[in-house]
């Protein structure tokens, strides 16, 4: 008797064998590759953490001397988690920490668990910390280097889906990366990040703090790479004031409750300049 | 359907081309056509993914049940591109980052299920074998034009190497810019649109009576 090609049971059987076929044929392939995917998409996060260090290398980091660098840095033994409090965590597998999941609505949770990759280069420590927030199409993320005292030495930056040749630029120009080599993440004591707008604006979190051009015709992105900058720094806020020298110039202190020279956290009082409030501020 | 074997593999790759004649899977030719590297990786995916499929379909094309066929395509082509889209990103990472969704929309490129439906179906494995890698070579050599042309303007490389900046450099000049409008997919229909133009420029049976 010729099989019925057209009959329910023939149609469901069929339906069925075909579907369990591929799927075992899909699970082994997935479970066959995923070290060797795992071992890619690692190296690839190194590469950016790195990326963002790569003016003080002194050379540009690739997929294929990412792992090299990284293990000539000792970056294993360089990893730290912080709490919004600037609290160092304990128990905590930095690399594996999903910036995505520190982050709600663009910004920092209040128990968001940070990474800090800290980078050792000719007897500087900088530290490298991540970004993350909404682009114009989808997300954006980065990686930003700044030393104790809060000067950024380098950004990387990438997108899931900024527009090819506009939006794209924070990750394929490296001259909008570059731009925030320099600049200080400090202004007055308070935290300033780096505004990303038009030329000869001022930065608009606060007054006097440093800024950086947008990408012409994608002010939008540069709008929302400048918010994600803010908004992740102001996560590492207190573990950024916990790293920062006292300035303890007493150079010009003389008047009472006057902030101290340079980059000051502290009071003039007396003499000298102390980390403390001022009584009648 | 009615050519002889070597029209089933030639024809495809030019008077018969699927992406220019037959105007089936043009999202990804405007998609992945802004450097020439990703095309010809797209371009190779889918002449394996689309050959095999062929030539699956064609070996299961007398069990299959009438009702339930277009299913039976899109999971052994889904399975395929899963499979390529795995061993890319193990293998060829970078590649596979540049394609990131394209690979998964291979899946729904009109030419695997036209192809399948309107040749495999009918066919025995081998003319399936030719029709498939001659449909996927025609869609890879459409891609690659378009890749260049785009690439070269619009980014000023080929293939990734400095080729106008290094030119312009040389004379002394410098001020070039590259042109974005030819990274912008509307260049691709325009370019594709140039293509299909010369062809039925050269090629009478193809114009409209």
């Amino acid at each position: 008797m010729a099989l019925n090609r057209n009959s329910n049971v023939y149609t469901v059987i069929y339906a069925t064998v075909l579907t369990v076929l591929v799927a075992v044929l899909l699970t082994v392939a997935a479970v066959g590759l995923a070290p060797q995917q795992k071992a890619n998409s690692d190296n690839e996060k190194k590469q950016q953490i790195l990326s963002s260090i790569s003016s003080v290398l002194g050379k540009d980091v690739t997929l294929d001397n990412a792992a090299q660098i990284w293990d000539e840095l000792n970056m294993d033994q360089n990893l730290l988690a912080v709490n919004v409090e600037g609290n160092q965590l304990e128990g905590v597998n930095v690399f594996e920490l999903v910036a995505k999941q520190q982050f709600s609505k663009g910004e920092v949770k209040a128990d968001a668990q940070l990474p800090v990759f800290c980078a050792n280069v000719g007897g500087t420590t900088y530290y490298i910390m991540c970004m993350y927030g909404a682009g114009l199409w989808d997300a954006i993320w980065g990686y930003i280097a700044v030393d104790a005292e809060g000067q950024v030495y380098g950004c990387s930056f990438d997108h899931a889906g900024e527009t090819a040749g506009l939006g794209a630029k924070i990750k394929d120009d490296p001259n909008f990366a570059a731009a925030f080599c320099g600049k200080n993440v400090w202004k007055d004591g308070e935290l300033a990040s780096i505004d990303v707008n038009k030329p000869g604006k001022a930065n608009r979190f606060v007054a006097g703090g440093e800024h950086v051009d947008c990408i012409t015709g994608a002010t939008k992105t540069s709008d929302c790479v400048s918010v994600m900058m803010f908004n992740s720094l102001s996560g590492y806020k207190n573990f950024l004031l916990s790293i920062k020298p006292m300035a303890l110039s007493t150079e010009c202190c003389g008047e009472a409750a006057a902030p101290c020279c340079g980059e000051g956290e502290g009071y003039c009082k007396g003499e000298s300049c102390e980390n403390v409030e001022p009584e009648n501020k | 359907m009615a050519e002889k074997k070597p029209g089933v593999f030639t024809g495809p790759l030019w008077t018969n081309n699927p992406v220019v004649v037959q105007v089936l899977g043009i999202c990804s030719a405007l998609a992945v056509t802004t450097q020439m590297k990703p095309a010809l990786v797209m371009g190779i995916s889918l002449t394996c993914v689309l050959a095999f499929a062929n030539v699956i379909i064609s070996l299961l094309r007398n069990t299959i049940p009438n009702r339930i066929r277009i299913i039976v395509q899109l999971v052994v082509v889904a399975a395929l591109v899963i499979i390529v889209n795995q061993i890319l990103k193990a293998y060829a990472f970078e590649v596979s980052k540049q394609l990131s969704v394209y690979v998964g929309l291979i899946i729904t490129n009109c030419i695997l299920m036209g192809r399948l439906e309107a040749f495999a179906l009918g066919n025995k494995p081998w003319p399936a074998l030719l029709d498939g890698l001659g449909n996927g070579l025609g869609y890879a050599i459409i891609l690659f034009v378009v890749a260049t042309f785009r690439e070269f303007f619009g980014s000023g490389t080929l293939f990734g190497f400095d080729v106008i900046a290094r030119f312009v450099n040389e004379a002394g000049y410098d001020g070039y810019q590259n042109c974005g409008f030819f990274v912008m997919p509307s260049a691709a229909l325009i370019l594709l649109g140039c293509i299909i133009w010369y062809l039925r420029a050269k090629n009478p049976d193809l114009q409209d009576k």
